[in-house]
């Protein structure tokens, strides 16, 4: 069977900080549209997706990133791979600042830097067929003999559960969960150092979900990779990740080693989130949080804590006034809450 | 109040005839909510279409009977299958972006849908038609508003203008909600709703389609890939694979006594959230290719722990192994 090259330069690097975020800021500008201006003499709005957000990513660590829709982990993710200019911040990959890299050295980057789409249905282009959809990152990363593209093509699609027979099938021929297959194999097929999967499981069923979770662990031993996992069912991140960030309204409110988020969460929000996780045996059916309302909206977040019109152990005026900083309060564990 | 018996669905492609749907049964009494879980491509998003006999071309309905409080939709005519959609039945589909057009406010794509099955009359009095017809916008967008609060869209009046890019995936799943019940359906087909949505909102949408249950009386059918919803939220569970039912019952027996040996792998391959971590237990093999499927014989014999040689020969019928109970098996015939 055909085995992933390893390739050269990941296996010498050392261990250590492999994604540095500084201080990561990115702001949508909403404009009305014309009619819209003329009615009703709306401004543009700023949308504060991700706001001020820092965080490292040590090589061949993933680190799970869990939140509300809507609270911008997407557009972190795809920030960080530079699918999105930031607004402001730092981008450190391997020690080279990359936020502003253009051309070949942005190129590059994007080779080593891949994103497996939350969505199934819109990220594949619907007349091509699953040969051609693989062929373009094959052979943008070398593989220029068809007989071996050819042969790399399967080996993709078994491993990523998928029958090779269907090769030359349409999009349009697969169920959901197999076009989220396909996401995955393309991305794979780049031979990347970081992947941000976002979402990269919400679409399979259990048995195929389990198979891509082995098989992205399996690929991280294998490669040396290193992941940025959003999801938003819980039981899986807790699976996969080493660190564990959760993140609130453009925000990270608690950070830290997988075990101690699930089994000693701090922060309100993650207490909340985890009490929510719907479970097959009845007897962890925690008691359940229910939150009450959504995510305010990311143009005017509230202002001191973000998370203090849903707070259910709010501490008054200084919730209101105060934004709490991401403060260490324990080896590695970090909490945003007045709390602490 | 619905009835479906041996449904059959089949797609003509270049490579053989896909048996999607390949002899369903199910049945689902007034008020109940019936969960459809199984692998992706196991043909739950086309049941529940050919409910409403929505099929995408090249799939047919070829054999089957479909009977809705007592009628069949299946002989039903083309028009009188649109009085039936989001009036009677509405669904939930999977692709959100399916529902909702791009370039319409969300808003106004829900007052729309009010419109079409003529929710809030126009008023016989009024001088004027236009009057008439701003009375009527009036109460249609006091509605929308109204709907969209009932789901959880916080700011509705703000919103009711936004696009449905300038949503994200939840919220998006929330207007798709409020277009699904602003007909006050009878029977509700959920494929998927709460697939991409984190679990505060996913408990959220779950308490409130619970609500609409309880409250309105809505039966369900709600498909998940997820049996740990399934198992909280659904009061009777059937598993589909291969385009079959390979079990249904009662909730706590699929969940807690699972007999077939594809629900027994499905529970254990689910990642759990307890201290010692390990490798997921994967059901060995890929789903069958549907256009390939031997005519007999059970279809999760390659990938079966149980299977005996008899499976690759029996064709195995759904047998009652208790009351209300069902497996298609060979150990249970
Ligand atoms: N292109 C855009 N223009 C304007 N606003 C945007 C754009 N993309 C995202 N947003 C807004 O930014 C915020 C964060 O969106 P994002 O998609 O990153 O959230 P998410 O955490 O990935 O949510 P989900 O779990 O629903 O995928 C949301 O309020 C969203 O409406
Ligand atoms: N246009 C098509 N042409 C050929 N086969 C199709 C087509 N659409 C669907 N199918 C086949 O029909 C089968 C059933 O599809 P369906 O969408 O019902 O699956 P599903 O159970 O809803 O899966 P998922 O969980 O991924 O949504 C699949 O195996 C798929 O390959
Ligand atoms: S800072 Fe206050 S409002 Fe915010 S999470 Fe902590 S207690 Fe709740
Ligand atoms: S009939 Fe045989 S192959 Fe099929 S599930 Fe039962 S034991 Fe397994
Ligand atoms: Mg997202
Ligand atoms: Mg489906």
């Amino acid at each position: 069977m055909y085995k992933v090259p390893l390739k050269d330069g990941v296996l010498d690097m050392e261990n250590g900080t492999f994604i540095q975020i500084k201080n990561l800021k990115k702001y949508f500008i909403e404009e009305p549209d014309l009619l819209m201006k003329l009615v009703t003499k709306k401004k543009k709005r700023v949308v504060k997706a991700v706001d001020d957000i820092s965080l490292d990513i040590n090589k061949g660590e993933t680190l799970g990133l869990v939140g509300e829709s809507g609270c911008g982990k997407t557009t972190l993710g795809r920030t960080i791979v530079r699918l999105y200019e930031p607004t402001e911040g730092k981008i450190i990959f391997k020690g080279e600042d990359i936020t502003e890299a253009r051309g070949e050295k942005l190129k590059e980057y994007r080779k080593k830097a891949q994103i497996i789409f939350q969505n199934p249905y819109s990220s594949l282009n619907p007349r091509k067929t699953v040969r051609q959809i693989l062929s373009v990152p094959l052979i943008a990363s070398g593989v220029k003999d068809p007989h071996e593209r050819e042969e790399r093509i399967m080996y993709l699609l078994n491993r990523v559960g998928l029958n090779y027979r269907q090769m030359d099938s349409y999009p349009h021929e697969f169920s959901g969960g197999q076009r989220q297959r396909i996401g995955i194999a393309r991305a794979l097929a780049m031979s990347p150092e970081f992947i941000v999967a976002d979402e990269p499981v919400s679409a399979l069923d259990v048995s195929i979900q389990a198979q891509i979770i082995n098989l992205l662990e399996e690929l991280k031993e294998e490669l040396n990779l290193t992941y940025l996992f959003i999801a938003h069912d819980l039981s899986v991140v807790y699976h996969v990740s080493d660190r564990v960030a959760v993140m609130y309204l453009g925000k990270i409110v608690e950070m830290g080693k997988t075990e101690d988020i699930f089994f000693n969460p701090l922060h309100p929000y993650t207490k909340a989130l985890l009490s929510a996780i719907p479970s097959i045996d009845k007897s962890k059916r925690r008691e359940r949080i229910i939150l009450e309302g959504t995510v305010p909206s990311p143009v005017n977040p509230p202002k001191g804590c973000r998370f203090s019109t849903r707070c259910f152990v709010k501490k008054g005026k200084m919730c209101e006034e105060e934004e709490p900083e991401l403060k260490e309060v324990e080896k590695g564990h970090f909490v945003a809450c007045h709390l602490y | 109040m619905l009835e479906i018996r041996n449904l059959k669905v089949v797609f003509q492609t270049d490579r053989g005839v896909v048996k999607a749907v390949n002899g369903i049964d199910l049945s689902l009494e007034r008020g109940k909510i019936l969960g459809l879980v199984g692998e992706s491509g196991s043909g739950k998003s086309m049941t529940l279409l050919s409910i409403l006999r929505l099929v995408p071309y090249p799939g047919k309905i070829v054999e089957g009977e479909i009977l809705f409080e007592g009628e069949d939709l299946l002989k039903k005519s083309a028009s009188q299958m649109r009085e039936i959609r989001g009036k009677d039945i509405a669904m939930i589909f999977q692709d959100p972006m399916t529902t909702l057009n791009p370039v319409f406010p969300v808003g106004e794509q829900i007052r729309e849908s009010l419109r079409v099955h003529n929710i809030i009359k126009p008023e016989k009095e009024g001088i004027l038609g236009f009057l008439r017809e701003r009375d009527r916008r009036k109460k249609e967008y006091e509605k929308v508003v109204e709907l969209m609060e009932k789901v959880g869209i916080s700011y509705p009046e703000k919103r009711y203008f936004s696009y449905p890019h300038q949503f994200s995936g939840g919220m998006q799943q929330r207007a798709i909600i409020a277009i699904a019940l602003s007909c006050n359906p009878k029977l509700l087909l959920a494929d998927e709703p709460t697939t991409a949505l984190d679990v505060t909102i996913q408990a959220q949408i779950l308490d409130l389609l619970r609500q609409i249950n309880e409250v309105n009386g809505t039966s369900i059918i709600f498909v998940t890939h997820d049996l740990a919803v399934a198992a909280e939220f659904c009061d009777e569970i059937a598993v589909m694979y291969a385009g079959q039912i390979v079990e249904k019952g009662p909730v706590d027996k699929v969940i807690e006594e699972p007999k077939h040996p594809y629900t027994k792998g499905l529970l254990r391959s689910i990642p759990k959230i307890t201290r010692k971590k390990e490798k997921l237990y994967v059901i060995p093999g890929n789903v069958p290719d549907l256009a390939f499927l031997p005519p007999y014989g059970c279809p999760f014999y390659e990938r079966c722990e149980e299977a005996v040689e008899e499976c690759k020969e029996a064709t195995i019928p759904l047998i009652e192994v208790s009351d209300g109970e069902f497996v298609r098996c060979i150990k249970y015939l």
